[in-house]
């Protein structure tokens, strides 16, 4: 049986509408991206030349990586533009009183 | 003497010199008959290359496109790949999308937001402003080779009414010298308060010239397309020719082709276009003569109801269909509502292909009892808020483009043009002037191209 391990991120307020912020969590880089009052949570690497998104943009449900342009759907992580082929990894979030809880028990390490 | 019946169709005999409806004043492109090589010969297909496209402003990408700085959309003409990318100072720049280094384009995708562009290749930086800012070990590097202070290649950049024009001449005369159409054109449909909700590129088996001739043109509505004739009138089309190879047809809409004998009784199609209006069954009018007035009532009045400023626009703006033509290969069906911007884009390497790429283009209304209308085609579920901006639809060559019955129907009409128009026994289109923005368009290339002849020759105007 999958065991969850939801564990506090951040208030919600704390992040803007259409923005994003990057936390280390458990020596864990993600990223938390706030669109239409939903949250979502992502791997804060980029999984083609493993550069950070801290200085990307975000674009509706998209993510851009401010190296080379790879973009990513922060709903689920689904590589969505090139030079990037492969997914980022996106992790469940469910919001508990005001705050933004993320499920990282299924990070996995990339393995460069 | 014979009398040319079209320049009497007038959308507003009453139109002012300076109302946009008014009848423009006729041109006379003479009585040509065009070898019809132009449409298939890679020689001609490269004279157009050498003499046209390297040398015309085109449209880029829309601004809302690239709202912020750092913001860049590519633009893909035949070899060439662009980059147009929002500025710091809220300006558009353009760059042949190549780092100066080893050649490596520098952005792969149709869209997308940077803080600089960096190379895949070498990591070498660029500025938003196509200056060089990073080479990667420069010590390693000769100085020599660097005295040229490498940078992208900027191309010239100018915006309009909302829209990104590019060209590759850097000698070429400004934009606004170049656009054909009248001030207040285009900036009456606020394009620039529009946002792409709809992309899609479809590959088709024809020259693009056999794609813009076939959208400059409503003759062939009663074969092709029989299913407008219910709600369009192809006989009251009034054509008008601008400068610079700029055209338009005004196609009136909320009427009944004049090929029908009974104008009188109402059809499902005018029926559907009155309730898209708003217009209750039980306040249809009683004959179909009345339904373009009811809807071009009703629209001012959803006007009044979401603060949409349709005062802005003559009654028959709000009904009809204003197909413009902008040279050398966009048609823009502007509407209060939306437009439909479309490029006829060349193939690369095949004279007889290219690519039909049409933009859905919506202005967005806060408010959630406003629908955008049905018959703009867009797909259920689309989003129509501007804040999400759809990935671009590739449809491979073959497939119909489903972008509604009128463009299938096109897309499976256009590769037996072309077919036939490729046969010896063709001679050379005999256009009528129903056609006449065909001759134009084609007068205004081949003044490009160097081959003009005896009544294109006469100075653009």
């Amino acid at each position: 049986m999958k065991v969850s391990n939801f564990v506090t991120i951040a208030a919600t307020e704390s992040i803007e509408e259409k923005r994003f912020c990057a936390f280390n969590i458990n020596g864990i880089s993600l990223l938390i991206c706030r669109f239409r009052d939903q949250y979502y949570a992502i791997e804060n690497m980029c999984s083609h030349a493993y550069s950070r998104f801290d200085d990307g943009r975000m674009r509706g449900y998209r993510i851009m990586c401010p190296l080379h342009g790879a973009t990513f759907d922060i709903r689920d992580g689904s590589c969505t533009g090139p030079p990037a082929s492969r997914p980022i990894q996106s992790f469940p979030v469910r919001i508990e009183n005001g705050m933004i809880e993320a499920d990282l028990n299924d990070h996995t390490e990339i393995k460069i | 003497m014979w009398k040319n019946p079209v320049d009497q169709w007038l959308i507003n005999p009453l139109a002012n010199a300076d109302n946009l409806e008014a009848k423009q004043p006729s041109i006379d492109n003479g009585l040509n008959i065009y070898p019809p090589g132009r449409y298939y010969d890679k020689e001609f297909m490269q004279r157009e290359w050498d003499c046209m496209w390297t040398r015309t402003w085109q449209i880029a990408c829309i601004e809302t496109d690239i709202p912020e700085s750092g913001d860049y959309s590519v633009y893909r003409l035949l070899h060439e790949s662009i980059v147009v990318v929002r500025q710091d100072d809220g300006s558009v720049k353009a760059f042949y999308n190549v780092c100066a280094h080893r050649g490596n384009q520098l952005v792969h995708n149709d869209r997308g937001s940077v803080m600089q562009f960096t190379c895949s290749f070498h990591s070498w930086q660029y500025s938003l402003n196509g200056e060089c800012t990073r080479i990667t070990d420069r010590e390693t590097i000769n100085p020599a080779l660097l005295c040229s202070n490498p940078k992208l290649t900027e191309i010239r950049c100018e915006t309009h009414a909302g829209i990104v024009f590019i060209n590759l001449d850097d000698n070429a005369a400004p934009l606004v010298e170049q656009l054909g159409l009248p001030a207040g054109y285009l900036e009456t449909y606020q394009l620039e308060r529009m946002h792409c909700v709809r992309h899609v590129v479809s590959e088709w088996a024809a020259n693009w010239k056999t794609g813009v001739d076939a959208f400059y043109e409503t003759y062939h509505l009663h074969a092709v397309h029989p299913e407008t004739q219910d709600v369009m009138d192809d006989m009251g089309v009034q054509v008008d020719l601008y400068p610079h190879g700029c055209s338009r047809m005004l196609v009136p809409i909320g009427v009944k082709t004049q090929r029908q004998s009974d104008q009188d009784s109402l059809n499902a199609s005018l029926e559907y276009m009155m309730t898209e209006a708003g217009i209750a069954k039980e306040e249809f009018p009683k004959t179909a003569q009345q339904v373009r007035g009811a809807i071009q009532q009703a629209k001012r009045k959803r006007s009044a109801k979401y603060n949409l400023d349709y005062e802005r626009f003559t009654d028959g703006q709000l009904t009809d269909s204003w197909a413009t033509g902008i040279f050398p290969n966009v048609q823009i069906g502007l509407h209060p509502e939306g437009a439909f911007l479309m490029r006829f884009m060349p193939h690369p390497t095949y004279p007889q292909r290219f690519f039909y790429d049409t933009m859905t283009l919506i202005r967005p209304v806060p408010d959630p009892n406003y629908k955008t209308p049905g018959w703009m085609g867009v797909p259920e579920g689309t989003d129509v808020s501007g804040e999400i901006r759809p990935d671009t639809e590739y449809v491979p060559l073959g497939e119909p483009p489903h972008l509604g019955q009128v463009l299938d129907q096109d897309s499976e009409l256009l590769p037996l043009v072309q077919k036939g128009v490729r046969s010896r026994g063709f001679k050379g289109a005999i256009w009528g002037e129903q056609e006449q923005r065909l001759r134009h368009f084609h007068n205004e290339l081949d003044r490009y191209l160097g081959e003009e002849t005896d009544a294109a020759s006469k100075p653009s105007l």
